[in-house]
Order: C-alpha cells, then sequence, then structure tokens
C-alpha cells in the first residue's frame, strides 16, 4: 500500500499524506 | 510592478510567459489559435509562438485530451482548452480513465503534466452546457488536482504554477469574472497554489467559497458589516486537494461555517467540507456547517438563473440561521 501511495501524484498531497498516516495507523492495529 | 487587468488579460499573460519559459508547454484547444479562444484568453498567442505550440484542434474533446496524454508521455506539458464546462463530459472520460491513473499505472514513471483549462460557472445567460460547474466529478477522482482562481492576480501566477506542476490539473476559471479588473502583482512571489486565502477577516462566522462566488461572498460580508455581523471569507483556491489547515483555523475562531458554491448542493465540495468539519471541530463549532448552493437540477434557463445562483441574500439568510442556531 505504501509505495501505491507514493505512485498517486508526481508531487505529494497533504490530503493524500493524512490518509496514509490514518491506513497505517490502522494496518499497526491490526498487526498487534 | 503593479499593473490593473482584466482576469482574461491576466490568464493570456501567464500563459504567454508559461510558453516563453519552457518549450515543452503547448497549448491546444477548440477556436483558440486565430480566433484566440472564444473568450479570447489565447488571443495573439499562435501569432506569438506558431502554429505548432499553439494548436487549433478539432471539435472532438476527447481527442483533445488523449492526444495531451501522449504529448505528456513525451515529455510534453500540454495545456488543453476546453471551450465550456458542460462540453468536458466528451472528454471525460480520457481524464478519469486515463491522466487521473497514468502516474500511479507506470508506478510513478510517467507523470501527466496536463492544464485542463475549462471556464466554469453560470451567470451570463447563456443556454444549457454553458454555465456548469463539475468540479466535484474531478475532486472526487484521485490522481486529479482542482484548482479555481477567483482574482487577476490569482490568475496570472496559478496558470503558470498549474503547467508548471508535474500532477494533471484542472483549471477552473469562473467565466463570468472573466472581464473583472484586478492589480496584479508582476513580481511578489505567489502563494503556493494548493493553499486557501482569508480574503476578508472577521469573527463571527465563516464563509468558505472558491471562483465566481468569492466576490459575491465578499458582497455579502460588507452588507453584514453594515449590519453589525462581522463575516470572514475564505478564498479555497484549491478544491482537490483542500487546505483544511487554513480551513480549520478560520472555523475555529469563528465557530461558525457556511459553504457557498454554484454548483448542485448534493454531493458537492461543501458536503466534503461539512462532513470533514463535523469530523474534526465537532466540539468547537457553535452551529452545523451550512450550505448555499445551487439547486439539484439540470442548470436553468437564462432568464430564471438569477433564482438560482447563490445570492447576497440567499447567504445572508443562511448567516442568520447558522447565528440563531
Amino acid at each position: 500500500m505504501d509505495k501505491l501511495f507514493e505512485t498517486v501524484y508526481a508531487e505529494p498531497t497533504v490530503a493524500l499524506e493524512a490518509q496514509r498516516r490514518e491506513y497505517a495507523e490502522y494496518a499497526a492495529g491490526e498487526d498487534a | 510592478m503593479n499593473e490593473s487587468l482584466t482576469m482574461a488579460k491576466a490568464l493570456n499573460r501567464g500563459l504567454r510567459r508559461a510558453l516563453q519559459a519552457d518549450p515543452k508547454v503547448l497549448l491546444a484547444g477548440e477556436d483558440i489559435g486565430k480566433l484566440g479562444g472564444v473568450f479570447r484568453i489565447t488571443e495573439g498567442l499562435q501569432a506569438e509562438f506558431g502554429e505548432n505550440r499553439v494548436i487549433d484542434s478539432p471539435l472532438a474533446e476527447s481527442g483533445i485530451i488523449g492526444t495531451a496524454v501522449g504529448l505528456c508521455m513525451r515529455g510534453y506539458r500540454p495545456v488543453v482548452e476546453i471551450q465550456f464546462d458542460g462540453f468536458v463530459f466528451p472528454g471525460f472520460a480520457q481524464i478519469v480513465t486515463q491522466v487521473a491513473k497514468f502516474h500511479m499505472r507506470t508506478g510513478g514513471q510517467t507523470p501527466m503534466p496536463m492544464v485542463i483549462r475549462i471556464p466554469f460557472g453560470g451567470g451570463i445567460g447563456a443556454i444549457e452546457h454553458h454555465s456548469e460547474s463539475p468540479e466535484a466529478y474531478f475532486a472526487h477522482t484521485p490522481g486529479l488536482k482542482v484548482v479555481s482562481c477567483a482574482n487577476a492576480n490569482d490568475a496570472y501566477w496559478m496558470i503558470q504554477q498549474a503547467i508548471q506542476s508535474d500532477d494533471p490539473v484542472v483549471f477552473l476559471e469562473p467565466k463570468r469574472r472573466y472581464h473583472v479588473k484586478d492589480l496584479v502583482n508582476f513580481t511578489s512571489r505567489p502563494a503556493p497554489m494548493h493553499q486557501a486565502a482569508i480574503t476578508r477577516y472577521g469573527t463571527d462566522a465563516t464563509l468558505l467559497c472558491y471562483g465566481p462566488m468569492v466576490k459575491t461572498c465578499l458582497d455579502a460580508a460588507a452588507v453584514a458589516a453594515e449590519e453589525g455581523t462581522s463575516l470572514e471569507v475564505v478564498d479555497l483556491r484549491t478544491i482537490s486537494p483542500i487546505d483544511w489547515v487554513t480551513i480549520q483555523s478560520s472555523v475555529r475562531r469563528t465557530k461558525r461555517a457556511i459553504v457557498v458554491h454554484e454548483a448542485p448542493k448534493t454531493l458537492g465540495i461543501g458536503s466534503e467540507i461539512a462532513a470533514k468539519l463535523h469530523e474534526d471541530l465537532f466540539y468547537v463549532m457553535e452551529s452545523p456547517v451550512m450550505r448555499v448552493a445551487g439547486y439539484d437540477m439540470p442548470y436553468p434557463p437564462a432568464r430564471v438563473e438569477g433564482e438560482y445562483l447563490p445570492s447576497v441574500d440567499r447567504i445572508l439568510d443562511t448567516v442568520d440561521q447558522s447565528l440563531a442556531y
């Protein structure tokens, strides 16, 4: 997923970065 | 250096500067060459830069966008003009299925540095297909960036920033403001394209708007001030991604927000803003986020468009509802 997040835009966007963090927290919770 | 220019002239100057700065920048669209476009935004550019850089295209939006996809793949930075908002839909498949996805499809190898200029919005007494506000379709498509200028200075700078962006940008031009003059500062360092601007400070409620509605909201704020109500006006400038930091900093102070746009209310940009503010600032706000928008109907005939478009009165009525909550 992280790799996919990186390829949506050529330049980073704040909105997508926030969603990437949200996903990372969700994924970390799944692992715990 | 400052100069008073109409938004149309400011866009023309911005495009000219981009063509001068980068030989990979090309313009294409219906009647944009010899005629200079129906709104004369590209007037004189084909004469100056030649038919290979300012291209009169066939009347085929799908072909215009599809050709621009190929140009991006070969390293060009095409700027295409869709003659009117309602005509973008024949090219919609190309925008959503190719333009928005190409960078991700190629694992980040092939960017789509394309600008799709669209004169949008109503208020010019036109027939159907000439007054639409399609921004939500594009803002709902990841991979696209969507911005709208509201004054000549932003038009001059933002069109150049959009052309410099390595991502596809849907650039919405409020056509009924094309001939409004503003001071353009040719030397000042521009604000980032994806940043909202507070265009009037206030304390009682925040009006959130973009494109043609910025002037209407400023007019409403001026009337409200005479009646003792202090309204803040935030020009979003960027619709996707939305600048939540500026919006939330304003709403945290005023504790009330009203979103104003011409597009139909249901599932418009106002819906997203309301949802997000309720998620993040529920305990800060004194009233629910309210929306003043077009009605959920196809754009009406010109003789009644004044009833359809958000007006100063409709905005102030909604401000009263918010303050009375």
